[in-house]
Order: structure tokens, then C-alpha cells, then sequence
């Protein structure tokens, strides 16, 4: 088995969230794309992820370059992505991919996410997360919300994909 | 029909510490591969690679990270090589990850590039690019750090 689209949500209308539920856990990791923009205030916003619906234990390491400027910030969430806001060029969406890995084991769950904040001007942001959901609990359900607050417009997509690893009878590792 | 990928090559769960896994007898039959590594390391160390064996001073690298205060970076240029190539990071106190898409990993014209990203929200994030400088076909990946019990490391082909 390879790589397999689980589900992929296309919003008809804004939203505040979008939720992935039930989701298998047959798989060994999973992949999240996001095409997004909110009408929050701003150029970009930032989009953060609710395994199992938490809020708690979620922790995130940010690396960022904006075409001048670069930066590292913390924060006590799991981030999935950034998006394109309000004040962005009209029509550019954001895009992120998000590897979440081992998301049902029963140790600390580790997401990396690489995205690009879309902006047909001369400051667009490109950023990358190490975020860590610190729970012991399977991943059966995942929540994107905006950080700050605000709806995802009409046209954003979010598709999840299951991994799954194993042999193909001739490599060998050791 | 659309072509898969993500094709499983490879993958263990280590039941000890150990320092270096080697991937073997990789098949030429696709264009990428995918290396995933997870799970908390034995102690904070460097993830890096060399290709088939070789110990030489034929690899090169770049990165950039950030620990969520500074951003920092570091290199090992082509005039001053080195014997093997990093390319993410290893994290002794948390759960963490890499993704490392090796490029072009069967072609013989050209030398291969590997892109990857380590990542855990303890002490930071990191992006890099480390260089094979040999035109051969990589049939085997040497992975070298401080890998800790129950890290999982697996290996995917990509179709093009």
C-alpha cells in the first residue's frame, strides 16, 4: 500500500474550522494539504491543529523568512499551517503541507510543516514548524482552526492522505 | 490510472540505541526516495547520511534552524568537504522527526541532492540540503546519529 487520499474537504462557504473525523488508524502516518485563506485582518494568518478536539499539550518551534527578514519564534500550540488574510493579494491562497507521524502510537506525536503564506506583493512569508502534540492518546480526529480567530473563505481545501510504511521484499534496513 | 507513490521500501522499529542503519539494495526503479524518521533519539545529535559505503570526503551541506528565539545556520562547502552529510536533526530529550527526499537518486549524470527537514518543538527546527558529489546510483543509505529505542525509520519510493 502507498499513499491514499483519505478525505479532502473544499469549503462552499466560509468557516471557522474544519474537522477530519474518524479518521483510520490503519495507516502509519498522515499527510495534510492546505489551500487556504481567511477573512481575518492582515496579509496572513496563522491556522493551528486540535487532535481529538484538545487545546492542551501542543508545542511549536517556527523558522521564518519574509524576502527581507528572518525569524524564530515559540508558541503552545500544534500549527499546521499559515494562509493567505484579507489584506492579500485578492485571490492567493496559502500553502502548507503538514507530516504528522506514528499518529497512533501511544507516545508524543511529532508535525512537521512546511508553508508559504501566497502574496502577489513584495512581502510574502515563508515559514516552517516543528510542532509536538505531547499526548498519549491515537489521533481519530483533527480540527484546524484559525489562531486568532476568523472563517476560512469559500475555496479553501484541506486533503488528508494515510502513509503507510513496510517491505517491499528487497530492501533491507539494519 | 494515476501512478502510486509512496511506495514502501524499508522500515524498523529499533529495539536498542544504536548509531548507524543502513538501508540496502534500494531499487534504481524510482525517482525520488522518501526517508522518514521518528521518535526520541538517545541524545541530541545531527541526523546525517553517506551513500553506498563511501567514507570519503565526497559530501557537502547547508542548513538553516531555528530554536524558537534565533535563527542560525551553518555549512560545509564543496571546497572543504566532508565525509559524510547532514541532514536533520536528532532530539535526546523529545519526539521529533525528519523528512528527507533524496533526488534523482538513480541517475548517473548527475549527483544527488538531499532535501530534508528535522523538526522537534523542544529545541528547534531545521532546514537542509546535503550533497553526494558522485554520479553513481545510490543502492545504499548509511544513516548516522544518536538513535534512540522505538525510533521508527522508514523508507518510501517515488514514482514519476
Amino acid at each position: 500500500m502507498s499513499m491514499e487520499l483519505i478525505e479532502t474537504l473544499e469549503l462552499a462557504s466560509s468557516a471557522s474550522s474544519i474537522t477530519f473525523s474518524s479518521i483510520p488508524q490503519t495507516y502509519t502516518d498522515l499527510k495534510l494539504l492546505i489551500s487556504a485563506r481567511t477573512d481575518a485582518s492582515g496579509t496572513g494568518a496563522a491556522v493551528n491543529l486540535r487532535p481529538n478536539a484538545s487545546t492542551s499539550n501542543g508545542s511549536f518551534i517556527q523558522l521564518f523568512g519574509s524576502g527581507s527578514s528572518t525569524g524564530s519564534a515559540s508558541g503552545s500550540s500544534v500549527r499546521a499551517a499559515s494562509v493567505s488574510g484579507a489584506s492579500a493579494t485578492s485571490s492567493t491562497f496559502g500553502n502548507s503541507f503538514c507530516y504528522i507521524s506514528n499518529y497512533t502510537s501511544s507516545s508524543a506525536k511529532s508535525f512537521s510543516t512546511d508553508t508559504v503564506l501566497e502574496n502577489n506583493a513584495t512581502e510574502a512569508f515563508q515559514e516552517i514548524y516543528a510542532s509536538l502534540w505531547n499526548d498519549t492518546s491515537a489521533i481519530t480526529s483533527l480540527t484546524a482552526v484559525l489562531a486568532l480567530g476568523g472563517n476560512f473563505v469559500s475555496g479553501s481545501t484541506f486533503s488528508l492522505y494515510g502513509i503507510t510504511s513496510g517491505s517491499d521484499g528487497t530492501t533491507t534496513v539494519s | 490510472m494515476a501512478t502510486q507513490t509512496y511506495i514502501p521500501l524499508a522500515t524498523t522499529t529499533l529495539t536498542a540505541n544504536t548509531s548507524t542503519l543502513t538501508f540496502q539494495s534500494i531499487p534504481q526503479s524510482y525517482r525520488d526516495l522518501v526517508l522518514i524518521v521518528s521518535g526520541q533519539g538517545s541524545s541530541d545529535s545531527s541526523l546525517t547520511f553517506r551513500a553506498n559505503g563511501d567514507t570519503g570526503a565526497n559530501y557537502s551541506w547547508m542548513q538553516m534552524s531555528g530554536d524558537g528565539s534565533s535563527v542560525s545556520g551553518g555549512s560545509r562547502s564543496p571546497d572543504n568537504k566532508d565525509t559524510e552529510a547532514i541532514i536533520g536533526i536528532i532530539d535526546g530529550s523529545a519526539v521529533g522527526n525528519a523528512i528527507v527526499n533524496f533526488q534523482d537518486y538513480s541517475i548517473t549524470i548527475k549527483f544527488t541532492n538531499a532535501l530534508g527537514r528535522g523538526n522537534d518543538s523542544n529545541s528547534g527546527v531545521r532546514m537542509s540540503i546535503g550533497s553526494y558529489f558522485n554520479t553513481g546510483a545510490i543502492t545504499s543509505i548509511e544513516l548516522r546519529g544518536n538513535f534512540g529505542t522505538g525510533m521508527i525509520l522508514s523508507l518510501y519510493g517515488i514514482e514519476a
